[in-house]
């Protein structure tokens, strides 16, 4: 096991990310799609990068520290966001209504039993901000992933407002969701 | 007489000197059983230009000698300076050092790289899958005799789509910013090569664009690209990757692959 200590409690997980890395196994020249059709450039290319695999695996070299220093910007953070949600949603959705499906009785008597339960509201409201929040944040970010799409808004200057603007928005949509409905 | 003794006397007075942490990323494969550590040095920045490089090579000279780093130009144009620097990707000539004396400066090299020494990064896979989307100019007339000869001429409008993409040094800080290129940098080619590759598209003298863009026709090489926008966040040089790899994935919608899949086996 490659093991690289930075300091306490992350050894672990560089020594996890060094094994999968380790063990990737690319297969760089059979998974494109015109390989009959190759340049001698590209043939000379794909050998560099086997010779690059292979040498790196067999030296045993550390690889460069990556999540762990790398700072956490508004670009990657609401883009883990939008995966994060989609995720969330992909995941929950189909289990919740299978399970309801399965289970006896009828959507409103499960939201008796929880009324009966007599929560305090806090709880409530913080649980329906849970719920609300993935829907309203993936669509109105899906909207700026369209727009990315048309190669509308790249620059920096607008990524970073439209993410601003997307976050907010998200947010105050979410809040309405739970306050007035 | 007077006011000018007491101006250079002023001027010899020591000033306190100002030392700034620098927390570097060390590891020796000449020695076995070696770990990979941060090692702090403490740098006067009175005695020390202001750019991050200028720490590094007063370190090397004064301090540590064993400290290993690329650099070349000290003015941003050669790329080989790139490196993590609390916590973003850039050159080490062109980040001025933080002033704030009470927090020590992160110096990492470039994020999941394997590393040969110390700061110093192996490229040969970057720079192969540059090679592989072949950077030059390739033209359909076929005959070799003539190259030379005449000029290829280019509008004014079609060199203007060439500004913000010929300016790329390669220094590789955009790829190595990219989570989708730390998972899969064997198979996806990163911003960096993708920005090129489109550089080498759009380029009106080129004939090739149909192949070359067949040539990104697989799950990996560019659709590993989820807009995640780290790219263009942190190019020092102030460039846009992330609308390159938007504008091939738009060329892609909409050229004939068919036409040039039968140009590419032609």
């Amino acid at each position: 096991m490659i093991r690289a200590s930075f300091g306490k409690g992350s050894a672990l997980l560089t020594s996890n990310a060094a094994l999968l890395s380790s063990r990737l196994q690319p297969v760089v020249v059979t998974q494109l799609s015109h390989t009959s059709t190759r340049s001698q450039t590209e043939d000379i290319a794909y050998k560099e990068m086997e010779e690059f695999w292979d040498k790196n695996r067999r030296l045993n070299r550390p690889l460069s520290p990556h999540l762990r220093i790398y700072n956490p910007e508004l670009t990657s953070m609401l883009s883990l966001c939008h995966r994060a949600t989609g995720i969330a949603m992909a995941v929950t959705v189909p289990f919740v209504a299978a399970t309801l499906l399965g289970l006896p009785g009828d959507f409103s008597s499960y939201i008796e039993y929880i009324k009966d339960l007599h929560l305090n509201p806090a709880i409530l409201t913080a649980a329906k901000y849970v719920l609300a929040f993935p829907i309203c944040y993936h669509y109105i970010n899906g909207i700026r992933h369209l727009a990315w799409d048309w190669a509308i808004g790249f620059d920096l200057k607008t990524t970073y407002q439209s993410g601003y603007f997307v976050m907010a928005l998200a947010l105050l949509v979410t809040a309405g969701f739970v306050h007035l409905l | 007489m007077q006011t000018r003794c007491a101006q250079t006397s002023a001027a010899t007075a020591p000033e306190p000197a100002r030392m700034k942490k620098f927390a570097v990323y060390r590891w020796d494969p000449e020695k076995p059983g070696d770990k990979p550590k941060m090692q702090t040095y403490e740098v006067d920045l009175n005695t020390c230009g202001p750019m991050v490089l200028d720490a590094l090579i007063k370190i090397k000279n004064e301090m540590d000698p064993t400290l290993t780093f690329r650099r070349s130009c000290r003015e941003g144009i050669c790329g080989s300076c790139s490196m993590n620097i609390g916590g973003s990707n850039t050159l080490a000539c062109l980040c001025k050092i933080d002033d704030n004396l009470g927090k020590a400066t992160k110096i990492y090299p470039l994020p999941h790289m394997y590393v040969i020494k110390d700061l110093v990064p192996d490229m040969s896979n970057f720079y192969a899958q540059y090679r592989s989307i072949e950077p030059y100019l390739k033209k359909k007339d076929g005959s070799d005799k003539n190259i030379g000869d005449k000029q290829y001429l280019q509008t004014t409008g079609d060199r203007a789509k060439l500004d913000g993409l010929y300016e790329c040094i390669l220094c590789a800080c955009c790829s190595t910013s990219c989570p989708s290129y730390w998972w899969n940098s064997d198979k996806y080619l990163g911003p960096a090569v993708l920005m090129q590759a489109y550089r080498w598209m759009v380029d009106s003298r080129d004939d090739y664009t149909s192949e070359r863009l067949f040539q990104m026709e697989d799950r990996f090489s560019v659709y590993r690209c989820h807009t995640i926008m780290n790219c263009t966040k942190t190019c020092p040089k102030g460039l846009n990757p992330g609308l390159a790899i938007g504008e091939i994935k738009k060329m892609l919608a909409k050229y004939n692959s068919k036409e040039a899949k039968q140009l590419a086996q032609a």
